[in-house]
């Protein structure tokens, strides 16, 4: 191979050569191996690098969507670091909610919000000092003892703030125990911050206002919600229609 | 043969268009995790498993000659039942694999050149990057300037170089490298 087929193998794999010199190219392609070798092993070598450039983006992708498809359960006892912790629990709650509303069935109630407001469940025991009250809120949240969950989460909210499980959680026993106002203020964090839980924050901002019947508040916040859940877009959506 | 339907799918993964993947994982996730529970396996294995078939798809729809001429799902299927197969023939549970037999898909004529074709892809992807790793960091860099649509010109300003030939004349060195090393391999 002489230096000047390189650069013709380099113009041709941008698509910098004219038709003719296409033509001519693709001509002796088919009667020089070495060539054709050398552009095969190019083209895999392109492939390859293309793949490598859009690998973050891929990964990206597919995080946010494991959230909504997979629920990997935590072994217990385990240790892992807490900022991945978090991540795995804001995904497996993210997931759980997707099943629920998945299940989600609108002949089950006649009213639009306590057909909507089917609760994920809660899984925030960690080691240390929380222990025993992140076990007893888990339990009376289990129970739908809102009431008790609150003061539980509260207290435990006290611990550890940046938990967006907890605040979702915090939200939704405030909303359960008529504290509308505490509610909505946790949701909107949630929905106006980055985190996995961010449409569900807006869900159920959403949610609140249905409670309360101001149904164009409720509209406006369905709205907003953005596809990167598509089951649970798919629930606004129906939610929308009913509106 | 004639592409199949699905093969917008693997040209907008080409474009770098992941948002599609919201479609893939909708209509294909909930069938790899069930068959991978069933099969003697966790949800985290479902999601890995899965996660490395769209990876392994990816690889192959940079392949600008590769065309799709089975469904996707079932070419979904395949992969993630064959890496599957693998992790639990290396824990030899291989024999407790109950649904070893997935009536799901019936195995078409053009599913197998496909599957094939995927694996392939991942291994001389995975030889590629060994070899690549190997490579000077500046000759990385360029390399992954270039494939970025990055003129000659604005490489060598971003690489300190004095102009565009010489660029030229570096990246064909880093390929003659890259090409020496992967050949090697063979």
């Amino acid at each position: 191979m002489e230096e000047e087929d390189y650069k013709l193998l380099d113009q041709y794999l941008q698509d910098e050569l004219s038709g003719d010199q296409k033509a001519a190219f693709r001509q002796r392609l088919k009667e020089e191996e070495p060539l054709a070798a050398e552009l095969e092993l190019r083209q895999q070598m392109h492939t390859y690098l293309r793949t490598k450039a859009q690998q973050p983006d891929l990964e990206t992708a597919m995080k946010n969507l494991g959230g909504t498809y997979f629920s990997p359960v935590e072994k217990a006892a385990k240790i892992v670091p807490l900022a991945r912790r978090r991540l795995y629990v804001g995904l497996s709650i993210a997931a759980a909610i997707a099943l629920v509303l998945l299940v989600w069935n609108p002949f089950d109630s006649g009213n639009l919000y306590n057909a909507y407001a089917q609760h994920p469940p809660l899984a925030l025991v960690e080691k240390g000092d929380a222990l025993a009250l992140a076990q007893q809120a888990e339990a009376a949240y289990g129970e739908k003892d809102y009431k008790t969950a609150y003061g539980l989460l509260n207290e435990l909210t006290d611990l550890s703030s940046e938990n967006i499980q907890l605040q979702l959680a915090l939200g939704i026993s405030a909303l359960e125990t008529g504290r509308t106002t505490k509610a909505r203020q946790l949701f909107e964090e949630l929905a106006e911050g980055n985190s996995a839980l961010r449409n569900y924050g807006r869900w159920y901002l959403a949610l609140s206002y249905l409670k309360t019947e101001e149904f164009a508040q409720a509209k406006a916040e369905l709205q907003k919600l953005d596809d990167s859940d598509p089951a649970l877009y798919d629930k606004a959506t129906q939610l929308l229609e009913e509106l | 043969m004639q592409a199949h339907t699905d093969q917008h799918i693997i040209e907008a993964m080409r474009a770098g268009n992941f948002s599609i993947l919201n479609k893939v994982y909708k209509d294909h996730a909930p069938t790899i995790r069930s068959w991978i529970i069933k099969n003697n396996g966790h949800e985290e294995d479902a999601q890995d498993i899965f996660q490395e078939a769209i990876i392994a798809l990816h690889q192959k729809a940079n392949d600008h000659s590769f065309v799709l001429t089975c469904p996707l799902g079932a070419l979904i299927f395949r992969i993630c039942r064959n890496k599957w197969l693998n992790q639990l023939r290396k824990k030899n549970k291989e024999a407790e694999v109950r649904n070893w037999e997935e009536e799901r898909y019936k195995d078409e004529s053009s599913l197998v050149p496909m599957l094939e074709a995927i694996e392939e892809e991942q291994i001389r992807q995975r030889k590629l990057d060994a070899c690549f790793q190997q490579l000077s960091e500046l000759c990385q860099q360029l390399l992954h300037l270039l494939i970025s649509g990055v003129s000659s010109g604005e490489a060598a300003v971003q690489l300190g170089m004095n102009d565009a030939n010489t660029v030229y004349r570096r990246k064909n060195a880093c390929v003659g490298r890259w090409r020496t090393l992967y050949q090697a391999q063979n």
